[in-house]
């Protein structure tokens, strides 16, 4: 059972969760987590129009929902979740970042960062990498790494 | 800083690899790839399973990487790699069908992006300097 409902206002220690490929976990450095895994995506079947998706903890029945858009079991398997708070997202200085609640039939708890959008993106990337960078850097924590991919255990 | 400018001047940048299929691409990439030893093997392997990469690789519909930033991130990491520059610590494809180079040297963070425009970024973050404002 759910804790919110995806109409509910996100509180600013709400956690919400990035899902992140892979390749961008393996380091046993710092920060652990890519900046790229913050990227808009330009390209592709699904570009960022309304900004990065995130998914709201707290209204998922289990973390997995998360990744229930993502059909190949593989891919699935390969894909991590790490999460911020709101107020991680709304602190960092160089873009005034916010979060937007944007149902979708699919997973409860959709959300976008309307900022980091892929039309803007496209236009000036560099005025992007920094606050990309302090995203990774507070994924990166250890608390805040929900599923690991490289775990052999899930 | 591990990177430097000249990079962005080398034949990666100004000489235009021929487009290759994407099997007879992989091999040719093996035949530069191993070469020889060190901490660059393990980035050039990942850059080469990369190479691999068809489009939705990830399960969310991205591009796979551009064929010529494929071969421009082989030649930089074997040219690297002969050269004796530090290797990175990660390599990546981008959601934009980018690839990353990424070194971490304690407190600061260095890429060097490939990009599909065929345009070459270096960035060094350092993380102790990152900055937050205070949200009421």
């Amino acid at each position: 059972m759910a804790k919110k409902r995806e109409t509910d206002p996100i509180a600013d220690d709400e956690l919400l969760l990035r899902r992140v490929w892979i390749d961008k976990f393996r380091t046993a450095k710092v920060p652990y987590i890519s900046p790229s895994a913050f990227e808009p995506r330009i390209t592709g079947k699904f570009p960022d129009t309304d900004g990065i998706s995130l998914y709201r903890l707290d209204c998922l029945t289990q973390i997995e929902d998360a990744l229930r858009t993502i059909q190949d079991e593989a891919k699935k398997r390969k894909t991590g979740l790490v999460g911020l708070e709101l107020i991680e997202i709304k602190v960092l200085i160089e873009m005034k970042l916010t979060v937007r609640i944007s149902p979708n039939e699919e997973i409860l708890g959709h959300v976008v960062v309307p900022e980091l959008n892929c039309t803007d993106y496209e236009k000036d990337r560099e005025r992007f990498k920094k606050t990309l960078f302090a995203l990774a850097v507070k994924a990166s924590s250890p608390q805040r790494i929900f599923r690991d991919p490289n775990d052999e255990t899930i | 800083m591990v990177v430097d400018n000249r990079y962005r001047n080398s034949a990666i940048a100004t000489t235009a690899p021929t487009p290759m299929s994407r099997g007879s691409r992989a091999t040719a990439l093996h035949e530069l790839a191993f070469a020889g030893s060190g901490g660059w093997d393990k980035i050039i392997d990942d850059v080469l399973a990369i190479s691999e990469y068809k489009d939705d690789w990830d399960g969310e519909g991205s591009l796979a990487p551009d064929p010529q930033v494929v071969v421009a991130a082989i030649k930089f990491a074997i040219s690297s790699k002969n050269e004796k520059s530090p290797s990175p610590d990660r390599v990546i494809a981008g959601v934009n069908q980018s690839i990353s180079f990424e070194w971490f040297d304690g407190a600061s963070y260095t890429e060097f992006e490939l990009s599909r425009t065929g345009e070459q970024f270096i960035r060094t973050f350092n993380a102790p300097n990152l900055q937050f404002c205070d949200v009421q």
